[in-house]
């Protein structure tokens, strides 16, 4: 193109190059190459050198030059400094192109002449490239310093505390009728043994009374549009049928209420009302109707919590409604379930009454729970002997491959709990191996060792009612091999134990549509880096935190959590990010409107205007995978900076040679 | 069969059931796609000349049926089509060129050697037949037998030889019913070079080919169209065979059916896997 | 039919997040292997048009290579599934023309196997000097 006047800049990276590269031969070259362009074409010890730029300035100024090409390393090495330089001599950053002649040729060919060569096609091809470059600006996006939170466990309340303390409004957004999640459920805490009601229910009350969190319980988040920065989020309000604005929790309306169904909160082993709140220190703690039991709703009859209610709170009418919310960040915190017991036959849960889940012995010994702490059969009796079974569901190529961390450490303080209240029970410990890793954990299990427990390596492989002995009689048997001795064993019980696997809430994947981040095989989320970066996703502005990432103990999540809300605070406090420059667009007059591109997108950045027939893409939610622009069969999405053409003139160069 | 036709077609006119109906006139010899508004001008449907009903025509820039479907937004239309014009508006339904509301498909099956005229495998509609008997298609070219027992060298010199023929006519492109972009890539500087005879081979007809890898719908347009009689199908059909064998999709047959290069879906739901393929 | 003395030219398309830094990272490890491989650069394999591929072939390409991050490691998630998509309808597309469809290649490179990446290279161009030059060059064929 004749109004290109390009400068070429050949490096040695002192012999890095220069030593297998005929460097003032390729330059030569190129300026033979295309004379009428190359207006300037030169060599140089050390371009990213201070002189070395410097020499780009001074030759556009003296030469009037308008493109700039750079044979020297790797771009994702240095094309910023020379950006830089060339932005700095007073052309568009993006009038430049750059050749790796170092990664890609001297250091990796072993013949003088080819590395030549090949050195002469990289910068050939540059330099094709850069005629048809463009001019492109750099851009930012503000940041809106709200932040939702999806989840209200112990993840998301430690996040929602931190960002909020920090001056920052929080919207926390819980499915069930109350924050606290599974933390709230459980009894003692392991190493510590320390009540986890007692540490967690006064974090639940800052969080319902922080100036900065509004509480959305009973919510959920049901679309997400926008970008890091400014999210726009849909969330569904289910209908709680009672106004929180005049309810006192004074809980009357509970008392009076007729209906009960299983409360999900005691694993339905106590019953709940119609009209409830899940747990006695519930936050908020004001009641919700549940409209699938309600006699009200169901036959029209009832209202006696109308009737009792003082203040009038009762909102029949009550309507689910979608409230929309305006954040800059999200964290998704929304936890795990346990493996259901049931669909590991092997173990008999529900066809024999005393095979209990995890969740269920929690609140057995939980003085709260359904027995008021006492731990009994389900016929109500004292069990003599308990079976504890490990890694059910995990670490089991046909259930779960991998190991959810926790399992050895609450059965040994499952044994400690149970040994405090009947110390001449039996207590089995059936385990793979014992994987105490954390602080205090170890010293823990050798704190039970002395305390009378029995460890048996091996796993359950099976639960049986049928006896083979009369001592076997009306129990349930363990069978189990035992590879410290080598033997299948049986070992009779009154009660046993499983330690399921956790697993990821099954609506995970649909979130991870919902927040355009990813799940793993596992159906955890996907971290952005495993290692450098674990609370970020792929998507820029939403982490996560807690055991929605993977098994982990209430530490842990607590220690992501707390580096979510920091990852949060550094956005809010840089108050602008820079977006992505080489985004892609669509030529309207070219656009057919085929929408070929619109389902291709990894981040729904695009589409299809009805009324025009055309496809368009968000220029803030594009990435620039250019993924779009390899599918239209129009040629009318484009890439900035990997436009058709540039690449055509690529090919077209890189082939001269 | 033509009359029956005409009789549905002016009942469906008479009660207002549709305000118009698209089909192929016939005029001292000369064939065109017609308006059909009066049951008095159904005299001139024409229905056993095989014309391109859907092709993108060139002043409107869009084939008949988005023109009218654009330009009267609302009017109910039918449309007189074979299993080919079938076909193709299921395609370009999924290209959002065209919408299946208010619009009813009078199919009707063509005659085996019709079929054999056009090479189609599906010489009837596969959702909307009303009229005629479904006959046999003809499932292969009348060169691939010959085409696939060659080896990769024959091939290449095959296409040398018939790709040397082109003449540039873009009769291939003119033709096709399920083209419908604004300006076509075949006419891009970077695919082929303006004004050089014979064409870049293999780019100009691989840009086509490619783009219709899961789109061709078989009706035989474009070799009927080609005036140098390139067998330009036998590029086309192994492309169908793999989409068929791979995601089990023939285009054409459903328009909800999602064509597979469009789509991710499966990958998406799958567990990442390395398998190249 | 592979002549003596043949240098083939490959083109690869790597995209920048996995492939390209692969192959960094065979430079920074000194790997070597043979220099008749030329890279493009793009941001991530679902950027490739087909037609590029036909065109680098047209232009006097050899064979040419796509390297993209494994399934499930796209630095944008999901563009090198439809790279995938789009390699197997190349294959048979070339494969129709004539033109041996093993001079084209798919590979999913990590940012971290650059002795991969060397390997990758070695064998893709021991196969093309096999397969002797590109048919489709200019004057080729008769
Ligand atoms: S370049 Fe990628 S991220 Fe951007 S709109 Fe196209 S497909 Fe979406
Ligand atoms: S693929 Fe191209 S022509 Fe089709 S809708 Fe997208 S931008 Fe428009
Ligand atoms: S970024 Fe490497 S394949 Fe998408």
């Amino acid at each position: 193109m004749s109004n290109c006047r390009i400068g070429v800049y050949v490096c040695h990276c002192g012999s890095n190059i220069a030593g297998k590269v005929r460097v003032d031969e390729v330059a030569r070259y190129a300026k033979d190459y295309a004379p009428d362009e190359v207006v300037i074409s030169r060599e140089y010890k050390y371009m990213c050198s201070d002189p070395g730029q410097d020499l780009i300035k001074k030759d556009i100024k003296e030469f009037n030059l308008n493109r700039i090409v750079v044979a020297s390393c790797s771009p994702l090495m240095h094309e910023k400094t020379f950006r830089n330089a060339t932005a700095d001599g007073g052309i568009n950053p993006f009038f430049f192109q750059m050749a790796n002649i170092r990664e890609h040729v001297s250091w990796v060919t072993e013949d003088e002449n080819a590395a030549t060569e090949k050195a002469k096609a990289l910068l050939i091809a540059a330099i094709h490239r850069v005629m048809h470059h463009e001019a492109l600006e750099k851009r930012t996006v503000h940041i809106n310093p709200q932040v939702l939170i999806v989840g209200g466990g112990i993840a998301g309340i430690t996040a929602a505390l931190q960002i909020a303390d920090a001056g920052n409004k929080v919207f926390l957004v819980e499915k069930s009728p109350s924050i606290g999640g599974h933390m709230a459920q459980l009894d003692k805490t392991f190493p510590t043994l320390d009540c986890s009601a007692c540490i967690l229910t006064p974090k639940m009350t800052s969080v319902g009374q922080h100036p900065n969190i509004t509480l959305m319980t009973y919510s959920e988040v049901q679309e997400v549009n926008g970008y890091v920065g400014n999210f726009k989020v849909k969330v569904l309000r289910k209908a709680k049928s009672v106004d929180h604005e005049k309810c006192t929790g004074c809980g009357v309306c509970t008392q009076k209420c007729p209906m009960k169904a299983p409360n999900e909160f005691e694993l339905n082993m106590a019953p709940r009302k119609a009209i409830y709140t899940p747990f006695p220190q519930a936050v908020p703690n004001k009641p919700v109707i549940d409209k699938t039991i309600c006699t009200y709703y169901k036959n029209g009859r009832c209202k006696a919590c109308e009737k009792f209610c003082g203040p009038g709170a009762i909102l029949f009418d009550e309507q689910d409604r979608i409230e929309e919310i305006e954040v800059g960040s999200i964290i998704l915190a929304t936890g795990y379930d346990l493996k259901t017991a049931e669909s590991l036959p092997e173990y008999g849960f529900g066809r024999y009454p005393n095979v209990f889940t995890a969740f269920e012995f929690e609140r057995l010994v939980n003085s709260s729970g359904p027995t008021g702490g006492k731990i009994v059969t389900r016929e109500g009796k004292e069990p003599k002997s308990i079976g504890i079974l490990h890694c059910i569901g995990s670490r089991d190529k046909k259930y779960c491959e991998y190991c959810s961390r926790v399992c050895c450490m609450y059965a040994l303080k499952f044994s400690h709990l149970i040994k405090e209240k009947y110390h001449d029970c039996e207590v089995y410990q059936f385990y793979i191996d014992m994987r105490c890793f954390g602080k205090g954990y170890e010293e823990f299990y050798n704190r039970l060792l002395k305390e009378g427990v029995n460890f048996v390596r091996g796993k359950v492989a099976e639960i049986t009612d049928a006896a083979l002995e009369p001592s076997e009689e009306g129990k349930l048997i363990m069978r189990a091999e035992d590879t410290m001795i080598g033997t299948v064993r049986r070992i009779p019980v009154d009660m046993a134990i499983l330690c399921l696997a956790m697993v990821a809430k099954p609506e995970a994947k649909e979130l991870s549509h919902i927040f355009s981040c990813s799940v793993g095989k596992d159906g955890w989320f996907t971290e952005k880096h495993p290692k450098l970066a674990p609370v970020s996703t792929a998507s820029d502005g939403i982490f996560i935190a807690g055991a929605c990432q993977g098994p982990k103990d209430i530490p842990d999540t607590v220690a992501q959590a707390g580096a979510a809300a920091a990852e949060v605070l550094n956005l809010i406090q840089r108050g602008e990010v820079e977006a992505e420059v080489v985004t892609a667009d669509i030529e309207e007059d070219l656009c057919s409107g085929c929408r070929t591109c619109v389902e291709l997108c990894p981040y729904t950045a695009i589409t299809y205007n009805a009324e025009k027939k055309k496809s368009e893409i968000n220029g803030a939610l594009c990435k620039g995978c250019g993924t779009c622009v390899g599918a239209c069969p129009s040629g009318a999405a484009y890439q900035r900076n990997f436009r058709d053409e540039q690449i055509y003139a690529e090919i077209k160069g890189i082939l001269a040679v | 069969m033509i009359s029956e036709i005409k009789k549905y077609c002016r009942e469906l006119l008479d009660s207002k059931k549709v305000d118009a109906i698209i089909g192929v006139s016939e005029e001292e010899g000369q064939w065109m796609p017609f308006l059909f508004t009066e049951s008095s001008q159904l005299d001139k449907l024409f229905v056993d000349k095989k014309y391109p009903l859907m092709t993108t025509s060139k002043p409107m820039k869009e084939n008949i049926l988005s023109y009218i479907q654009r330009k009267h937004p609302g009017m109910k239309l039918a449309i007189v089509a074979r299993g080919c014009d079938e076909r193709a508006i299921f395609e370009l339904v999924k290209r959002g060129q065209v919408k299946l509301e208010n619009l009813e498909i009078i199919g009707y099956a063509c005659d085996r050697r019709q079929a054999e005229t056009c090479t189609c495998p599906t010489p009837h509609p596969t959702k909307n037949l009303k009229f005629g008997e479904k006959a046999e298609g003809v499932k292969e070219h009348k060169l691939a037998a010959e085409f696939d027992k060659m080896s990769l060298e024959e091939k290449s010199r095959f296409w040398h030889k018939q790709f040397s023929k082109c003449i540039k006519c873009y009769g291939c492109r003119n033709a096709c019913p399920v083209c419908f972009c604004k300006t076509c890539l075949m006419e891009a500087h970077f695919y082929t070079q303006p004004g050089e005879l014979p064409v870049e081979y293999p780019t100009f007809h691989f840009v086509q080919r490619y783009h219709h890898a899961a789109q061709c719908i078989e009706c035989g347009e474009c070799e009927l169209a080609c005036p140098m009689d390139i067998p330009l199908r036998l590029m086309s059909q192994p492309l169908l065979r793999q989409t068929k064998e791979l995601y089990d999709y023939v285009p054409g047959m459903d328009p909800e059916q999602e064509c597979p290069l469009f789509t991710i879906k499966q990958e998406r739901a799958e567990e990442a896997s390395d398998e190249l393929f | 039919m592979s002549d003596k003395g043949f240098e083939p030219r490959i083109v690869a398309f790597l995209c920048n997040w996995c492939s390209y830094t692969g192959a960094d990272l065979a430079g920074t490890s000194r790997l070597k292997y043979p220099a008749n491989v030329r890279t493009i650069r793009v941001m991530c394999s679902g950027r490739i048009d087909p037609l590029f591929i036909i065109s680098a072939l047209q232009k006097g390409a050899d064979g040419v290579l796509i390297g993209g991050c494994h399934i499930g490691d796209c630095h944008y998630q999901k563009g090198n599934y439809s790279a995938r998509r789009r390699a197997a309808i190349t294959e048979t597309m070339l494969e129709s023309l004539g033109i041996d469809p093993r001079r084209f290649r798919l590979e999913w490179v990590s940012a971290s196997e650059g002795p991969k990446y060397a390997e990758v290279i070695t064998d893709f161009t021991r196969q093309i000097k096999e397969l002797g030059p590109n048919p489709l060059k200019k004057g080729a064929a008769k």
